[in-house]
């Protein structure tokens, strides 16, 4: 049970936890809401657009459904705030402003809030959504992002967390520290990554099929696996027009390959975090290894890392209960449990 | 178990106030900014002379290099003009001493730094010229036969025998220090890092009086060295050995032993196949050559590690059963994978010289005199190895 959870929450604050993605961001508060938006903010393209929308500005999966009447922004593609444009940055700061909200704290409550930030973002990106949040609450702590997953599992001690994100795969070493930038790695072979090969693995063999990437992303969300020795695996079997004609079309084959394709680069990383912990902590770690994120749920992939682990001894990988609010749980348990006082400092900032 | 759970609660109060910390200074919010370029900045002094090259790599890579350039040339398929055009055919197999060497050596022990100023003041002097001009005839041809013999796997010779490798300079590490305990005791709550210390100290002082090498510690007294930074500086002085002293903690309680590292991934038949295939010798390219001379370099660390390893763990073991009793596991030498020793250009071992898991054990640790006869086994194996490289 968490510190905090003890501590008295009748004081008139409310603490948010926020897990800023590429794909998705989820919000967990302290009032109990929990809710995930997929990180797409979209303008209306024109006045008409506007008048037939009848909102001046389209957060989450909406965007995808009218994405004909908007100009719609990714601000967060890669991990990070994307800072190309003023429009980009508008963007995130318009989303970070938007999570928060969706936790819905009351007039004159105090609002807290951790967000949790890619390890990769830079001090301005940090500094933009310090900004962004501060319009909206009263004080932020950024924290780099696997780091809240492992507070959120109590999960300090000799872990590697691996977070299989959209855009990237952050691993992050837990040796009792805040993680410095040597415990932290990212990987950008991640969802996206996978849904990229498997778009074009498909194009090429069913070429007369007509489909777009939003509906190989749902394929792979609904089906993804890897072959782990042994184990049989059902044919994956999706229709696909054809002509306009709803086709049968086997993906087996494709989609396997598509999602082993991240594992080269998994394997690597982690053994080259494991293999920074010193002798004495290594068979620890290699029990408590923990995946995250979205792309945890690929199917075989927990086993498959454990057998890979064999030759080095063997190890233990375990998958998140919860994916999708893994971050923003641990993000609101970090914020309950920063004293009063280091609020108030922050307050001030 | 109410311990357990109070100690946790520290940990999480000490990393909130940490993570505010980090808050209240924006500056140091970005773990960008002290990462790897920054600290990679710092490994390469900007005093390095620019003009060495690919030479800077070291003298075993250009020695090796040399090697296979004969190879190229007596081999008569030479698809290459000349060895010279990778600059390395004017390159000598044995090793000048720098500067430093000649002044340390005059004092019997040469003395360790003890700032990261002096640190990198050494490396900046260690980073001088290694390379001795050679004359003009190249390479000679029995060297030249005996890369061939080597290259195409007719005779075999280990890489060390092939260029008659000295050992001059040993850096020492003890682990762990400052900040970071290593493991800790049961008992009596001794601390691994307090202990590596001494064994190391006691270590240096024979390998200088008796042995007459240059020795460095990574640290000679309790402050925090990160892993990357222990093998930069072995590597900064380009010593000969890289030693790094540990003590273990058996998860299962009742074990005792004791246990020699080398780096490297354990290598599984698959693993084997490849690399014989990959190091087959056939038509060169000049990609394949580079690989080729990269090739060698990792064989030869990995053969002398092994060699080293060997010569510390013989001994250890034989020295530590006959104090135990005939009791002790010999866990032998094992290959894993260690940052401490990954980043070393030179033969590099990290050995585990006693447990602290076992309370008696942790009573003999308590005593200095036990320390130092630790210490003295694993000096008899540096010896060994050693006396069989002159
Ligand atoms: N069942 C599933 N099987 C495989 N992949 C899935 C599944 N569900 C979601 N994903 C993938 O997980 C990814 C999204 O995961 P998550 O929400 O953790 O990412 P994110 O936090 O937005 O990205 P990042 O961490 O890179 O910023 C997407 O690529 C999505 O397609
Ligand atoms: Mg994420
Ligand atoms: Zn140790």
């Amino acid at each position: 049970m968490l510190v905090a959870q003890r501590k008295k929450e009748s004081d008139n604050i409310l603490y948010i936890g926020v897990d800023l993605g590429t794909s998705r961001s989820a919000v967990s508060a302290s009032n109990g809401v929990r809710e995930w938006e997929r990180s797409l903010v979209g303008w209306p393209k024109d006045i008409i657009a506007k008048k037939f929308l009848k909102r001046d500005i389209v957060f989450g999966e909406a965007c995808l459904k009218h994405r004909l009447a908007l100009d719609v922004f990714r601000p967060l593609a890669a991990g990070v705030i994307k800072t190309g444009t003023d429009r980009d940055e508008e963007a995130a700061r318009t989303l970070v402003k938007h999570l928060i909200s969706m936790a819905k704290p009351e007039p004159g409550q105090s609002v807290y809030a951790v967000v949790g930030a890619p390890a990769e973002a830079s001090t301005f990106n940090k500094q933009l959504i310090r900004e962004a949040v501060s319009d909206v609450a009263d004080a932020c702590l950024i924290v780099s992002e696997p780091f809240t997953i492992a507070y959120g599992l109590e999960m300090l001690f000799n872990t590697l967390v691996v977070d299989i994100g959209a855009g990237t795969i952050d691993l992050c070493i837990m040796h009792g520290t805040v993680p410095a930038a040597e415990d932290q790695k990212t990987l950008v072979q991640a969802g996206d990554f996978i849904d990229q090969q498997l778009f074009e693995m498909l194009t090429e063999r069913y070429p007369s099929a007509q489909f777009t990437e939003t509906m190989v992303q749902r394929w792979k969300e609904e089906h993804a696996f890897v072959r782990v020795d042994g184990s049989p695996q059902d044919k994956i079997i999706v229709s696909i027009p054809v002509g306009g004609r709803p086709t049968s079309h086997d993906i087996t084959d494709e989609l396997s390959r598509a999602c082993s394709a991240i594992l080269p680069f998994l394997r690597e990383e982690l053994r080259t975090l494991i293999a920074s912990f010193d002798p004495e902590f290594q068979v620890e770690v290699r029990q408590n290894v923990v995946l995250a994120g979205g792309g945890s749920q690929i199917r075989g992939l927990r086993q498959w890392l454990e057998a890979d682990l064999a030759d080095l001894g063997g190890g233990h990988v375990s998958t998140v209960e919860d994916p999708l609010y893994a971050g923003a749980d641990g993000a609101l348990a970090i914020a309950r449990d920063t004293p009063a006082d280091d609020w108030d400092r922050l307050r001030t900032l | 178990m109410s311990a357990e759970a109070s100690r946790s609660g520290d940990l999480r109060r000490r990393l909130i106030s940490d993570l505010v910390q980090n808050n209240m200074q924006p500056s140091r919010v970005v773990p960008r900014a002290r990462g790897r370029e920054a600290a990679e900045a710092h490994a390469h002094p900007a005093a390095a002379p620019p003009a060495r090259g690919r030479a800077a790599r070291g003298s075993l890579v250009g020695a090796i290099s040399a090697l296979v350039a004969s190879f190229f040339l007596v081999g008569a398929r030479a698809v290459f003009p000349t060895a010279s055009v990778f600059g390395y055919s004017d390159l000598a197999l044995t090793r000048q001493s720098p500067p430093l060497a000649a002044r340390a050596a005059s004092s019997a022990r040469s003395p360790a730094p003890a700032t990261a100023e002096d640190w990198d003041a050494l490396s900046r002097e260690a980073a001088g010229p290694v390379l001795a001009p050679r004359h003009d005839t190249g390479v000679d041809a029995t060297q030249a036969e005996r890369a061939l013999a080597f290259l195409s796997g007719k005779k075999r010779m280990s890489l060390s025998e092939l260029f008659h490798l000295r050992v001059n300079r040993i850096v020492i590490d003890p682990g762990h220090g400052g900040r970071d305990p290593g493991t800790v005791g049961t008992t009596l709550r001794l601390l691994e890092k307090d202990i590596t210390l001494t064994i190391a100290r006691r270590l240096r002082d024979r390998i200088a009086a008796e042995l007459r090498l240059q020795v460095f510690l990574t640290r000679d007294d309790d402050s925090s060295l990160g892993l990357r930074e222990r093998t930069r500086r072995a590597n900064a002085l380009e010593a000969d050995l890289f030693l790094s002293i540990h003590i273990n903690f058996f998860p299962n309680n009742s074990q005792r032993g004791v246990e020699t590292f080398l780096l490297g991934f354990p290598t599984t038949k698959e693993a084997e196949a490849t690399a014989a295939r990959e190091n087959a010798v056939g038509e060169g390219t000049i990609a394949d050559f580079a690989g080729l001379v990269d090739r060698m370099m990792t064989t030869l660390k990995q053969e002398e590690s092994y060699t080293f390893a060997s010569g510390i763990h013989d001994h250890l073991y034989a020295g530590m059963n006959g104090l135990h009793g005939g009791i002790l596991r010999d866990l032998g030498i094992k290959r894993a994978p260690f940052v401490v020793l990954m980043g070393a250009k030179m033969p590099s071992v990290l050995t585990e010289v006693s447990y602290l898991n076992d309370p008696a054990e942790e009573l003999r640790l308590a005593d200095d005199s036990y320390r130092n006869r630790i210490a003295d086994l694993v000096f008899e194996g540096v010896r060994h190895y050693v006396e069989g490289r002159t």
